[in-house]
Parts: C-alpha cells; sequence; structure tokens
C-alpha cells in the first residue's frame, strides 16, 4: 500500500512537465515500469541529458518522499493521478489538467456545480451575496467550488456549509501551508461532506503565481463560473478568461458604478457575461425552477418592513424615517424578525433579507 | 509662651485635622518648622513673616518654632498659613489665644496679608465639622461649601480681618454666593441632534440602565455631539454624590470658577494621549485621574482604540468596583469611580468600512486588529454597543422637531428610580450593576419572552456574554416600559443592541 503511495508522490515530484507526466500515464505503463526507466529511455522521451539526469536524481530523496507518504497518511489526504478512476472527468477536458491532485474529504462526482470567486477585499454588498447565493443555490443540490482565499471565496463556502450542501475548494498551495490559516476550520467543515484539493505537493508554499493555476481547476472543475466581486485587475477575472476558454458560461453580479470591487464584474456584463441579480437568473441555466416560498404569520408593521427589504438593503436610521411608527415599536420588530431568522443586520447598521 | 492652632490637610479625598504648635524662644530670629512639612509648607515661613509685617503687626525678633502634629503624616499645601500666623501672632498677644479655640483656619497668605482660595476647602470643611465650632477659609472658597450646617463659616479675605473677628467676637459677615444651583441648565440639547432615533434610543436606555455604551461609526456620523449630550438626560446628583463629586474636584483644584457645589453629573473627554498617571489618578502625591473627576457621571473616550494599551485596561478595576486604589510610597488611597463609560470609534482604521457614501480601504485583517485593541474583559463591561450612520442632508436640514434632553430625562427619573427602590438591599443602583445572582432574580421573562430569547440564541450564535449583556438591557427596556416582567417586545429591542457581536468583528 505504501509502495503505491510512494511511487504515485515520487512520480509527481519529477522535476518535468504535466503534460508530460499525463502522457506517461495514459500511455498505460505502470509506475514501477516508470521507476525501473534509465537515462536513455527518458531521453527518447524528449529530455536532454541534464534533465534526464535530474529525473534520475529524485530517487535519492527516498527519505523525503517517505515523509510526504506519512504526511498524507497522518492527514488522511487522498492522491489520485489522472489515469485513476476517481480523477474528476471534467478536468480532463481542460487545457494544462493537473497530473495528480491531492484530496482531503470525498471524491466527488462534479456534476452541477458552480464557481463562486471574487476579491478577497470584498465589501460588505460582496460577501452578502456571495454568501446568500451561495446557500441559497446549494438548497438546489448544485456544487459550489470556490478557491478558500479570504473575502468571497470564504464567504461563498460558508454559505454553502450552512445550507449543508456540498462544496469544493482548491487550494493554492500544499496541504502543509494552507493559506489564509485562518481558513483552517473551513476547510474541516467542507472535508465532511465536500473536498478540499490541491494540485500542489504538500511542501509548496503559497507562492503568489500558484494562484492563477489554480484559478484554471476551479473554472475547470464547474459548469458555469459567477464573478461576485473583482476590481478590474483582480484574480478573478483570470479565472473567468479560464472558464471562457474551456467554453463555460460566466455570469457577474453587477454593482455600484463608482465601486473599485464592480468594475471588474460590470466590464464583464459589458462584454457579455450574463447579469445576475438573484438566484434564479442561475437556476434557470440550469433547468431548475424556483421554490416557491412566501412570508407568513407575520403581523402589519413586520410585513411593511420584510416589504421595504425586499427592495434591498436599508440602514436602520433610513428605516425608522420612512416607517411612521414609534422607535421601540420598530426596533423590536426587527428584533423579532432576527431572532427568528428573517433578517439580519449588517454591518453599518444595515439590515437585509435572509432569504 | 505656647499656642496651638488648628488646620486641616488631605489624605486622598479626606481631610484630617493638624495641630499646629507655635513656641516663641530667645536666641537668634528664625523660624524652623518640624512635623513632616513639605516644600510648599516650609516656604510658607516667608510669606506669613511678610503678611504679619504687612498686616500692620511688628514681627518681634525671636526664635520660632513650628510644630505640626500628627508628625508621621505628610502636610502639604499652602493652606497652613493662616494657622500659622494665627499661631504667631497670638504668640505674640495680637490675638488672644483663648478665642482661637475651638476653631480652625484655612488659608493661603499673600505677602501683603491677603489670603488667596485653595485646594480640597470642601472636605476639609466637611471633617473640621466634626471637631470644631468656626472654620476661617479663604472668601474665594466659600462657595463651594455655602451648603455645609452644623459649623459656622467664616469667609474671609484677609489677615487683619481674622484678627479683628478674633478679638471682638464677630459674626461671621456671609455674602450670600449667586446661586442658580436650583436650576441645572446645559449649553447642550437633545433636540440639536437631528434624526438619528436608533442612537438615542439607545443613549436613551444606557443611560437608564447606567450601562456602558460604545458608538461605532464613520468620521462625522455624530458621535461627539451625542455623547456631549448625555449628562442632558442624566437625573441630577442628589446631595450626597454632588458632596462625593464636589470634594474630588475640590483636591483636584478644579473648583476654582466654577466656586459651588457641583449638582450636574460631570462630563470628561480626555484626549487620547492621556497619560496613563492621569487618567487613573497619580503622582508622588496621588491626586485624582480622569476616571475619578467623572464620578457620578460620564466619562467619554473619543477614539477609543487610539488610547494607549495600558490605560484602556486599567479601566477593569474602575468599571467593575467603583473605585480606583492608587498605591504609591506615601501612602494608599482610594478614589471612587463609578462611571458611565461612553466611547466611540471608527469602524476601521480609515473610517469608512459599512459607510454608503465613501470607499473603506482596510483589509479585513487591518479591521481585525484595530477592533483587537480593545480586549474582551473590556468589550465584556460595555453593555449596549451600537453602529452609528452618517447623517445625511434631508435630516440636518430636517424642519422635524426633536424631543428635548427633559423630555428624555424624564423617563430615565422614572427608570432609574424603579431600579433603586428594587435593588434596595442589593448595595447596587442600577441594572448594569447586575451580578449573575441579580440577573437569576429580577430578570423575570414571560414565554414568549423565553422563545424569542431561544430562537436568539440559535439564529444569531450569541455568546454567553452576549447573552447575559441581553437580559441587562432588557431588564432596563422594561423598567422603561414601567414593566416588571420581561415580555417578548423588551428581549427582541435588546438583541438590536449588540453589534460586535457581528462575525466580522470576532
Amino acid at each position: 500500500m505504501d509502495k503505491e503511495k510512494f511511487l504515485k508522490l515520487w512520480f509527481l515530484n519529477l522535476p518535468i512537465k504535466d503534460e508530460l507526466k499525463i502522457k506517461l500515464l495514459t500511455r498505460g505503463l505502470e509506475l514501477d515500469k516508470i521507476y525501473e526507466m534509465n537515462r536513455r529511455d527518458w531521453m527518447d522521451l524528449g529530455l536532454n541529458i541534464c534533465e534526464a539526469d535530474e529525473v534520475l536524481h529524485v530517487k535519492n530523496r527516498e527519505k523525503e518522499i517517505y515523509n510526504q507518504v506519512k504526511f498524507l497518511i497522518d492527514n488522511e489526504l487522498t492522491l489520485i493521478l489522472f489515469n485513476d478512476d476517481e480523477y474528476p472527468a471534467k478536468l480532463k477536458n481542460i487545457y494544462d489538467p493537473p497530473a495528480g491532485l491531492f484530496i482531503k474529504g470525498n471524491i466527488l462526482d462534479y456534476t452541477n456545480t458552480l464557481a463562486v470567486v471574487g476579491s478577497r477585499k470584498a465589501t460588505n454588498y460582496g460577501l452578502t451575496v456571495a454568501y446568500k447565493f451561495s446557500r441559497e443555490i446549494s438548497k438546489y443540490g448544485i456544487k459550489i467550488v470556490s478557491g478558500l482565499a479570504k473575502g468571497i471565496d470564504t464567504a461563498a463556502h460558508l454559505g454553502c456549509l450552512d445550507a449543508d450542501g456540498v462544496t469544493a475548494g482548491v487550494l493554492g498551495s500544499g496541504f502543509k501551508f494552507i493559506y489564509p490559516i485562518s481558513n483552517k476550520e473551513v476547510i474541516n467543515r467542507i472535508a465532511l461532506k465536500g473536498a478540499v484539493l490541491t494540485e500542489f505537493l504538500p511542501d509548496e508554499k503559497p507562492y503568489p503565481q500558484n494562484f492563477p493555476r489554480r484559478n484554471r481547476i476551479i473554472s475547470g472543475l464547474a459548469d458555469f463560473v459567477l464573478v461576485v466581486e473583482a476590481t478590474d485587475r483582480s484574480g478573478s477575472l483570470i479565472t473567468a478568461r479560464l472558464a471562457l476558454e474551456q467554453g463555460k458560461d460566466v455570469f457577474a453580479v453587477p454593482g455600484n458604478i463608482f465601486s473599485l470591487n464592480s468594475v471588474g464584474t460590470n466590464n464583464l456584463i459589458k462584454d457579455g457575461a450574463k447579469l445576475v441579480s438573484n438566484i434564479e437568473d442561475i437556476l434557470l441555466e440550469y433547468g431548475i425552477s424556483l421554490k416557491n416560498n412566501m412570508h407568513s404569520g407575520y403581523n402589519e408593521l413586520e410585513l411593511t418592513i420584510i416589504n421595504i427589504l425586499k427592495i434591498g438593503a436599508i440602514t436602520i436610521e433610513e428605516l425608522l424615517e420612512r416607517i411612521d411608527v414609534e422607535t421601540n415599536d420598530v426596533l423590536r420588530a426587527i428584533g423579532k424578525l432576527e431572532c427568528n431568522g428573517i433578517i439580519k443586520r449588517a454591518f453599518g447598521n444595515y439590515i437585509t433579507l435572509k432569504e | 509662651m505656647i499656642s496651638k492652632v488648628f488646620s486641616l490637610s488631605l489624605m486622598g479625598i479626606d481631610g484630617f485635622v493638624v495641630e499646629v504648635e507655635v513656641d516663641l524662644n530667645g536666641g537668634l530670629p528664625s523660624i524652623n518648622m518640624v512635623g513632616l512639612p513639605d516644600t510648599v509648607v516650609k516656604e510658607s515661613k516667608e510669606r506669613v513673616k511678610s503678611a504679619i509685617k504687612n498686616s500692620g503687626f511688628k514681627m518681634e525678633p525671636a526664635r520660632i518654632t513650628i510644630n505640626f502634629a500628627p508628625a508621621d503624616l505628610k502636610k502639604e499645601g499652602p493652606h497652613l498659613d493662616l494657622a500659622i500666623a494665627v499661631g504667631i501672632l497670638s504668640c505674640m498677644n495680637e490675638i488672644n489665644y483663648k478665642n482661637t479655640l475651638g476653631s480652625a483656619f484655612i488659608g493661603e497668605l499673600s505677602l501683603n496679608g491677603e489670603i488667596r482660595g485653595v485646594r480640597g476647602v470642601l472636605p476639609m470643611v466637611l471633617e473640621a465639622r466634626k471637631n470644631f465650632k468656626k472654620i476661617f477659609i479663604p472668601q474665594e472658597n466659600w462657595g463651594e461649601v455655602d451648603f455645609i450646617e452644623d459649623i459656622s463659616i467664616y469667609p474671609v479675605s484677609n489677615l487683619n480681618e481674622v484678627v479683628d473677628i478674633l478679638n471682638n467676637n464677630l459674626e461671621p459677615s456671609l455674602i450670600p454666593v449667586k446661586n442658580n444651583n436650583t436650576d441645572v441648565n446645559y449649553d447642550f440639547d437633545f433636540s440639536e441632534v437631528k434624526g438619528q432615533k436608533f442612537v438615542k434610543r439607545a443613549v436613551e436606555i444606557a443611560a437608564s440602565g447606567g450601562h456602558n455604551i460604545l458608538m461605532i461609526g464613520p468620521p462625522g456620523s455624530g458621535k461627539t455631539m451625542i455623547a456631549q449630550r448625555i449628562p442632558t438626560i442624566l437625573p441630577e446628583l442628589t446631595i450626597d454624590e454632588a458632596i462625593e463629586v464636589t470634594k474630588i474636584y475640590s483636591i483636584a483644584g478644579l473648583l476654582k470658577e466654577k466656586g459651588k457645589l457641583l449638582l450636574t453629573p460631570p462630563f470628561r473627554n480626555p484626549h487620547h494621549t492621556v497619560s496613563f498617571a492621569s487618567f487613573i489618578g497619580g503622582g508622588s502625591n496621588p491626586t485624582p485621574g480622569e476616571v475619578s473627576l467623572a464620578h457620578n457621571g460620564v466619562l467619554f473616550l473619543d477614539e477609543f482604540p487610539e488610547f494607549r494599551r495600558d490605560v484602556i485596561e486599567s479601566l477593569r478595576q474602575p468599571l467593575e468596583d467603583g473605585s480606583v486604589l492608587i498605591s504609591r510610597v506615601k501612602g494608599k488611597i482610594n478614589y471612587p469611580a463609578r462611571i458611565m463609560l461612553v466611547a466611540s470609534m471608527n469602524p476601521c482604521p480609515c473610517g469608512y468600512f459599512g459607510s454608503p457614501y465613501r470607499q473603506c480601504h482596510c483589509s479585513e485583517n487591518q479591521i481585525r486588529s484595530y477592533f483587537n485593541r480593545i480586549s474582551g474583559p473590556i468589550l465584556d463591561r460595555i453593555d449596549v454597543q451600537i453602529s452609528v450612520e452618517p447623517i445625511n442632508y434631508e435630516d440636518l436640514n430636517g424642519k422635524k422637531e426633536e424631543e428635548s434632553s427633559i423630555e428624555i430625562r424624564k423617563r430615565v427619573i422614572k427608570a432609574r428610580k424603579i431600579q433603586i427602590e428594587r435593588f434596595k438591599e442589593d448595595g447596587i443602583y442600577v441594572n448594569a450593576q447586575m451580578k449573575n445572582k441579580h440577573i437569576n432574580k429580577y430578570c423575570i421573562f414571560s414565554k414568549a419572552a423565553s422563545k424569542v430569547l431561544e430562537n436568539a440564541f440559535k439564529n444569531l450564535k450569541l455568546s454567553s456574554r452576549g447573552y447575559t449583556k441581553i437580559l441587562k438591557v432588557s431588564r432596563t427596556i422594561a423598567d422603561l416600559d414601567g414593566s416588571e416582567i420581561i415580555n417578548e417586545d423588551h428581549v427582541a429591542e435588546a438583541v438590536q443592541y449588540r453589534i460586535l457581536d457581528n462575525k466580522i468583528y470576532r
């Protein structure tokens, strides 16, 4: 058993392109055969003499690789290679797929998936949209894929988790260097029903250049990509571009034209991305129709508040101005709605409908 | 011949009696002082000598010994001058010594014999009441003690006047102070705050239950304006509270321009660069700090996270015990500090997080570390935490009549009365001071209220400390309603005043 893991890790440690690794794997060669290959065989594959020596040299790093094997076992990580049955079929179709994947959690089938991506420095608006959309959409059995970064990504994962949905997170580093570290708990929650994956070896640090690479996996695993908030130079736009290259539709959430965080998304819409303003817009693309749920059992004041909130978030002071009722009565109505989970408080005194 | 004259000195916020013994001996003319006088007291010999001469008396050349008793307590301050002068004059038979018996003397002399005002007259007179029939004080300080009975107070303005009164047994000539004490007047009023209904309601609740309050809002949202007006809705001080407050101000020497009993709750707003010692009290001869100067009133800390960490942390003891114990080499002094803390801060370092009008440039980490400057134990003691919105133009320009401070104060006083009645036997005054046993005893919920609480716990992910805060605040809201039982409305409203449980900050 360990032998197999050792060989897989040895193979992934080889300093050759993923393209070549996949070529070798799809030829149907057993890993132990590849292990036995000599310099001549490698050079026949198109490597020059230095590169071939480097490849053979990896055999001397046996101890390091055994440590990696131990790390996989200790942390209950699964390692799958391109030719394994568990390898996500969707990824096989993209340009430059990863040769192997490290997975914490479950092997998923990646049907009906939506990637939700966006800015790390998100506004309250973006976080709310990401959270709310993910939560609602996952109630319809759609899996949320995102990048486990701060801001929008985390909000999307959390939204899905709070609805008890299945979500997949793709890391831009090895499992030894989870970034941002504050998401460790989120990762553990995701792993219960969903999966956290990465193409990087456990020792890989979160180098900046890893994140654009990771994005191709996010878009690769998804059916559609939803960009919630992006500045005009955001990494989320890379994901959107990759999705288009992979032939997938991109959705974008419109934003305030003065908000820097919405410049990127508004531009996407200008360029033809589908404007998404409610979850129905998204569900339509999956061919799912919206369930009907109405608010009932509230008194007049509470219904007035709900109706005002249906138009959008509003601050408490504005609401008090709008409704001509005693201040404390309004506050009490808000309190009750909040306690019952109908509305929620956001920062800056804003209240919004939860549903 | 020996003469023994009495004066007083200060220890903390209380006075103690000092005996000043004067003896004239033969020998080279000089004045010697014994009995732990500090520098200011020692210097008084020069003032006394000149004052006596310039008041028209002849200073006989003699070796004068002055002893202060009790000898083991440090005496400080220039207010012993008058007692020393009276002692010397009675030794020289300029004053009938018998007439000085039963009197105490407080006052600083100037070289021409005039008597100047001094610090701490109120606590000294209060102490003197127990031992003496008469007390001489500077005219300047008359205002701060004019309400005291059981002792004849002689406000005097120069040394000749004192001699005159003593030799001829005159009655004190009391000039009534311009007295506008009966009517409390503030420069501010809540009717000037336009809009901001939510904040005003929160402030009303905080004032009613004595809850500390934290206001979070972008620059220009009116946090300072609101904080300044909080004293205007607090009940007036009772006479005992007023005496406590005036004593502290008297010791700190801050009464000079006011010069009368302080009947309004004090309002202090130290700048955030305040030093530890001036905030909590200190110095080698400890003087009261800002927390004590705000005793029975409001301590407003603007830009709360900008205060030095040790200054913020030093608030723990006063917020818990209502007093501060300052230990120095020269003694341990307990200053009262029962305050209502009003703190304000921006929602993030740049100030615009959550603002509808400006973009915030701070990262999540920056915001979190900004909030981490205020530790959990301090936040635990702030029951009402609200966020303040920037005011929009229509509100500013609105013609709408806003409620005046007097209206709000009436409700606050009503709620306070209920609390005082309820806590009669518990040794506390307001809901904010409730400990767990009081909460269990006095926070009685209706069935519906328990249901709302249960839902709140589930849906809002309340922590246990957030839970206790909601209980206390809902008790106050019920008191404002005049309701003995806490019902669902009260709980639902209390839930609105806990913005810091918001996920972004924890």
